[in-house]
């Protein structure tokens, strides 16, 4: 069915649209001084009170929560437990990477056998046009996605991560994305457990902090 | 649009246009015309059988085939909008598509601007990315490339230049 | 080769005699340079003015140009999805979904029904929040800079948090896949998609009563920019653009893709095609865009929940043809004309941009009016540059 869009050529007394406007103005002005603090809290109701009133957030002491699935910046997983990191260097991140950011060389044991492990591996931060199809690429719960806000840096070279500065332990991401990490993990502690067998000993175990 | 539509709208063009403006038709419908025919059978299409808009206009370079085709999707917009009040489509809605096909070393094709201006911007488009030229185009300028650009990006041998 | 003389449609911008004031005076040329806060993006106007009349416009573009068409050609089709993010990307699910079903044409693969529900979600999501931002900007090149602005933007947040709870982000979304989207709803979407469904009818309602019978609005916009209905069609404007000059052409009523054929809704429809009826009628699309909300989440419920993607293989490889897949975006018909050769790559990756079309008779709708009415013009068409540009 199609409507006609109405037009309002009836003759109105001159003035009455603009009073009708700053009328809603002026509502806003009052409504304004009821505070609404709720907004976006987990727990609360969203916008109680509606959709009217002051919501500023005093950043960076208050902090709108970040939902699960929030798409920031890669970063690579170790498990808690072994402390092995996830990562086989399969490519598949590299491969389904839609700006080619990742780089990824795998590692070769002593034989000169290729194994599980990516001996290095980086990201070009900046480029990252967080896609996030990476995370979904990896099948072993290797890489996934952070929850960065703040990633402006005075060094260039900073946002190219090595390994070493990608690496976060699993209870990191369990804390920050819960459900994200409810998916993967089963999969990824059994594909850890093949994966250990195949490296020789010692190798892909990240080393406590200092 | 059905097999049977296409398949007699076919027809009424054959009949419509002279022997050989229709060279081939695909398997998924498409009718490549003869460039000679191509502004005749846009006008049988869009006064004869009511297609009355041109939504699309591309370019497609088959570099091992050795020619540039510009494709041209069609609709009966009118119709479509009776069929959407009344429920009963009074023929063909469309896709139609068109293509025409010229050999990469010379590529001029007719331009159907007279027919339906919406080709305006496209077939610039076509021109400066492929290089096709259109004869009868008002304002064959590039569009999205500066003026002195002399190579053609969306073909197929387009060598980018070292930064 | 010769071409036959044939009986022209009137192009825009040729040549035909507008009145001037009595006073002439000397044409001269003047440069609405690329950046400018009106031009929607990066858009130059070459205008040749006597006085303050516009004589004669020539649109310039390119100045966003991402060659967006051969980058993805050299990329998988599933690779080329956050690229559909950025061509529009105010609307950026439209995008998406315009992609994945031409996609889908392409491979023959089938969609689940939650799947569908999900996708007019945030198809119709988009197109409140794109309609609700669009008066906002229109009134903003009108002068009442930037309080309507903040207006449609505070609504727009609360659909953008939906978004962002979905998809994981609130405006490059690369949502959806060939056969369904990318994960399912979480649970926090159905309470705030609720609240948001019955909470922005209000808003519209106070959007109107502060812009609507506004004198300064209506004395701007009426009778202004006039585009009759046959050159709307032969120009190829589709969208909002169209149906405001009085042509009932919805893509979602005419292909009935997706779960349109189902859904119960009016086609809000102008009746001079000036920039009053433009702004007007997108309001009311963005009601019945709130209309087809209320009836999808129903259907939604009624899904088994998980069930959101068809069978598609994890390297697409079409077999060798083509399809066009269009689907109605908040900006008009947006179109993707993919040639596969058989490989995982696109051998042709081809968008019709609304807003592009779109632009074509923006030349003959700005002649004999000021400049002034020719940004309100220009931002009445509700053009993206980077979907113009790609």
């Amino acid at each position: 069915m199609t409507m006609r869009v109405p037009r309002h050529d009836k003759f109105q007394l001159p003035g009455l649209g603009l009073l009708k406007g700053l009328s809603v103005t002026l509502t806003h002005f009052f409504k304004s001084y009821r505070r609404m603090r709720n907004w976006r809290v987990p727990g609360k109701v969203p916008f109680p009170g509606g959709s009217y009133g002051i919501f500023t957030h005093q950043y960076p002491e208050e902090r709108a929560p970040i939902p699960d699935r929030y798409r920031g910046l890669p970063v690579l997983l170790y498990d808690d437990a072994t402390r092995a990191e996830f990562c086989t260097a399969c490519m598949a991140c590299a491969r389904a990477c839609p700006v080619g950011i990742i780089h990824i060389e795998q590692g070769i044991d002593a034989e000169g056998k290729k194994i599980p492990y990516a001996s290095s591996y980086t990201i070009d931060w900046d480029i990252c046009i967080n896609c996030g199809f990476c995370a979904e690429a990896c099948n072993f719960g290797a890489i996934v996605l952070d929850h960065h806000l703040e990633t402006a840096r005075y060094d260039r070279q900073t946002l190219r991560p090595t390994k070493e500065r990608l690496l976060r332990p699993a209870s990191y991401y369990e804390k920050i994305a819960p459900t994200m990490w409810a998916e993967i993990r089963e999969d990824a502690a059994k594909r850890l457990a093949g994966t250990m067998k195949r490296r020789p000993e010692g190798v892909g175990i990240v080393p406590p902090a200092r | 649009m059905t097999a049977a539509e296409l398949q007699a709208l076919r027809a009424r063009l054959e009949t419509a246009l002279p022997a050989g403006a229709i060279q081939e038709v695909q398997e998924n419908g498409a009718i490549v015309l003869a460039p000679d025919a191509l502004l005749e059978a846009g006008r049988a299409l869009r006064d004869g059988e009511g297609f009355d808009y041109l939504s699309n206009v591309s370019g497609v370079d088959w570099l091992e085939q050795g020619y540039l085709e510009v494709v041209y999707h069609l609709y009966a917009l009118r119709r479509g909008v009776r069929m959407a009040a009344t429920g009963q489509a009074d023929g063909p809605l469309g896709p139609v598509v068109l293509k025409v096909r010229t050999p990469r070393a010379n590529p001029i094709l007719p331009s159907v601007t007279a027919l339906w201006p919406s080709a305006l911007f496209q077939e610039r488009e076509v021109y400066d990315m492929f290089g096709v030229r259109f004869e009868g185009h008002p304002n064959l300028k590039r569009i999205y490339l500066w003026d002195e650009y002399t190579d053609y990006p969306l073909r197929k041998d387009y060598v980018p230049e070292e930064a | 080769m010769t071409t036959e003389t044939v009986e022209r449609e009137r192009l825009p911008g040729e040549e035909v005699p507008i009145e001037v004031e009595e006073l002439e005076t000397e044409e001269i040329t003047v440069n609405i340079g690329p950046q400018h806060p009106s031009t929607h993006g990066v858009f130059r106007m070459i205008l040749r003015l006597q006085g303050e009349t516009v004589v004669g416009m020539e649109p310039v573009l390119g100045y966003l140009h991402r060659c967006q068409e051969k980058l993805a050609e050299g990329h998988t089709y599933l690779q080329s999805i956050p690229y559909t993010d950025r061509l529009d990307y105010v609307c950026s699910m439209t995008n998406n979904h315009a992609y994945v079903l031409a996609v889908e044409k392409l491979a023959g693969i089938e969609v689940p029904r939650r799947a569908e529900c999900i996708r007019v979600i945030m198809d119709e999501l988009t197109r409140t929040m794109n309609h609700a931002l669009f008066a906002g900007f229109l009134l903003n090149d009108m002068g009442a800079w930037l309080t309507p602005v903040q207006y449609g933007l505070r609504e727009r947040e609360k659909i953008l948090d939906l978004f962002e709870l979905a998809s994981g982000s609130r405006m490059m979304c690369n949502y959806m896949r060939f056969g369904g989207v990318a994960r399912d709803l979480p649970d926090d979407f159905m309470p705030l998609l609720n609240k948001v469904v019955a909470d922005f009818p209000a808003f519209l309602d106070e959007y109107e009563r502060l812009l609507t019978t506004n004198e300064i609005l209506m004395s701007r916009c009426k009778y202004v920019g006039i585009l009759p209905a046959e050159r709307a069609i032969a120009c190829g404007a589709t969208g909002p653009v169209l149906r405001a000059s009085g042509v009932a052409y919805d893509i979602r009523k005419v292909d009935r893709y997706s779960l349109y054929g189902e859904l119960d809704f009016d086609v809000p429809v102008g009746t001079v095609g000036d920039v009053y009826d433009r702004f007007l009628q997108r309001l009311y699309e963005a009601r019945q865009s709130l209309r087809i909300l209320q009836q999808v989440i129903p259907l939604l419920q009624e899904t088994p929940p998980g069930d959101i993607l068809g069978a598609a293989p994890k390297t697409l490889k079409p077999p060798a043809g083509e399809a066009y897949g269009r689907i109605e975006s908040p900006k008009g018909e947006l179109g993707f004309y993919l040639v596969s050769d058989g490989s995982d790559k696109p051998y042709r990756w081809r968008v019709r941009a609304p807003s592009f079309v779109n632009l074509t008779p923006l030349q003959e709708m700005v002649r004999g009016h000021k400049v002034a009415d020719l940004i309100i013009i220009f931002g009445s068409l509700d053009v993206t540059m980077a979907e113009v540009d790609r």
